[in-house]
């Protein structure tokens, strides 16, 4: 399973990489912000889950998400927002716009792979 | 003498006295004296001066001058009662600014910590600093400070906007932030503020801000965010609406003091007339 994680900060990045590889998925790709999670999608067709922060520089998550989302259908692509943007308001909209789950930071190990798990699958 | 105080023989009406102690500072110190510490003494004495001079005078502005390396550990010193942080080398007209600001302070009515906005950022550093960093960080104390400038090594600072302005900033010392990167990463400690170690603290920042934000949702303090900044220059002003008090939330976790600075007001509010851009570090 292919995960892309996007987020402007690669500490968030590799803190999210690591819980995912103690989890078992280590094939993951990454983008600093929604124009490089396009071009790693377009570069990588196999991406079978995207985790992506919401406030980025050059495009949003949301924007990020919005464009997928003209394309790929949610059943296709699971779409995960890991955001500090925890007001329910930022949440109806994300889900709106076509995001799976929502996770807000802080978080803890346990809490991200409970909320990925339904959309986890081993290889 | 230190450069640049020098200056401040040529303003009008001010009486220049140097004291070398706290006998002689007791004995010179009056209701109309501004205090400039140099910042070369060791701690101990330096608390123990501005002790005393709040003692016999709690109004007493108080200045420290000190060298940028150095004002991690200055911290003893705004703990203790001093109002400000001025960097050395001196800048005369940051010098006189800094002075004039305490003054105005000193002579205003202080305004009172107000626990509707401060108690969320608060709770949020807990929160990100348990769960994120694997530290549990203690509150020390509060207290507001006469200026906007940063302390510590490394500071995250993130802009506030919309019904209210302003920003919050997290100043730690150079061995947290190397601890704290460590533990989020789970890997050892960094040995030096590397790029990860400022991307970490812009993170921080960043949780803490989105947390606050959302506890503050439907109050007169709602603001929004944006993409952290981190500065390692502490003399660096914060981002901040004209007169709107900073908030100093002192915090202890795993043997270090770092310090959470809060300066929001409402857009409503009748300091909001100006929004003050951070003046640029000075070389």
């Amino acid at each position: 399973m292919k995960i892309l994680v996007v987020d402007d900060s690669t500490t968030m990045r590799r803190i999210i990489s690591n819980i995912l590889k103690s989890s078992g998925y280590d094939n993951i790709v990454e983008a600093g912000d929604g124009v490089e999670g396009l071009n790693q999608l377009q570069a990588n067709p196999d991406v079978d889950m995207v985790l992506t922060d919401w406030n980025m520089p050059n495009m949003n998550g949301l924007d990020f998400l919005a464009k997928i989302r003209e394309t790929i259908p949610s059943t296709k692509l699971p779409v995960i927002m890991v955001t500090t943007e925890a007001e329910k308001a930022n949440v109806v909209a994300a889900i709106k716009a076509g995001a799976n789950n929502y996770i807000v930071k802080p978080f803890t190990p346990d809490i991200v792979k409970t909320k990925l798990e339904p959309f986890l699958k081993k290889d | 003498m230190i450069r640049g105080v020098f200056q401040l023989k040529h303003v009008p009406n001010v009486d220049f006295v140097h004291i070398s102690g706290k006998e002689d500072l007791l004995a010179n110190l009056d209701e109309s004296s501004i205090l400039l510490i140099d910042w070369e003494s060791d701690p101990p004495p330096l608390v123990e001066l501005i002790h005393a001079a709040k003692g016999k005078n709690p109004n007493t502005p108080i200045l420290l001058l000190c060298p940028k390396m150095k004002a991690g550990t200055a911290l003893a010193g705004i703990k203790a009662g001093a109002a400000s942080i001025v960097n050395k080398p001196l800048d005369p007209d940051d010098l006189i600014r800094s002075i004039r600001l305490a003054v105005q302070k000193g002579q205003a009515t202080r305004p009172t910590v107000n626990v509707e906005f401060i108690n969320p950022f608060i709770d949020a550093a807990k929160n990100v600093f348990s769960q994120m960093c694997q530290v549990e960080i203690k509150r020390k104390k509060i207290f507001l400070k006469d200026d906007y400038k940063m302390m510590g090594d490394v500071s995250g600072a993130m802009s506030l906007a919309g019904i209210a302005s302003g920003s919050v900033v997290v100043s730690l010392p150079r061995e947290l932030a190397c601890m704290v990167v460590g533990n989020m990463l789970g890997e050892a400690p960094a040995t030096d503020l590397t790029q990860d170690v400022k991307d970490a603290v812009g993170e921080i920042i960043n949780m803490i801000a989105g947390q606050a934000k959302a506890a503050l949702v439907k109050t007169r303090y709602h603001f929004t965010i944006s993409i952290p900044n981190v500065i390692t220059d502490p003399g660096q002003e914060i981002f901040h609406q004209k007169g709107a008090p900073n908030i100093v939330v002192l915090f202890e976790g795993a043997g270090f003091d770092f310090v959470l600075q809060v300066c929001l007001a409402p857009n409503d509010s009748p300091t909001a007339e100006t929004l003050e851009k951070p003046v640029a570090p000075t070389a």
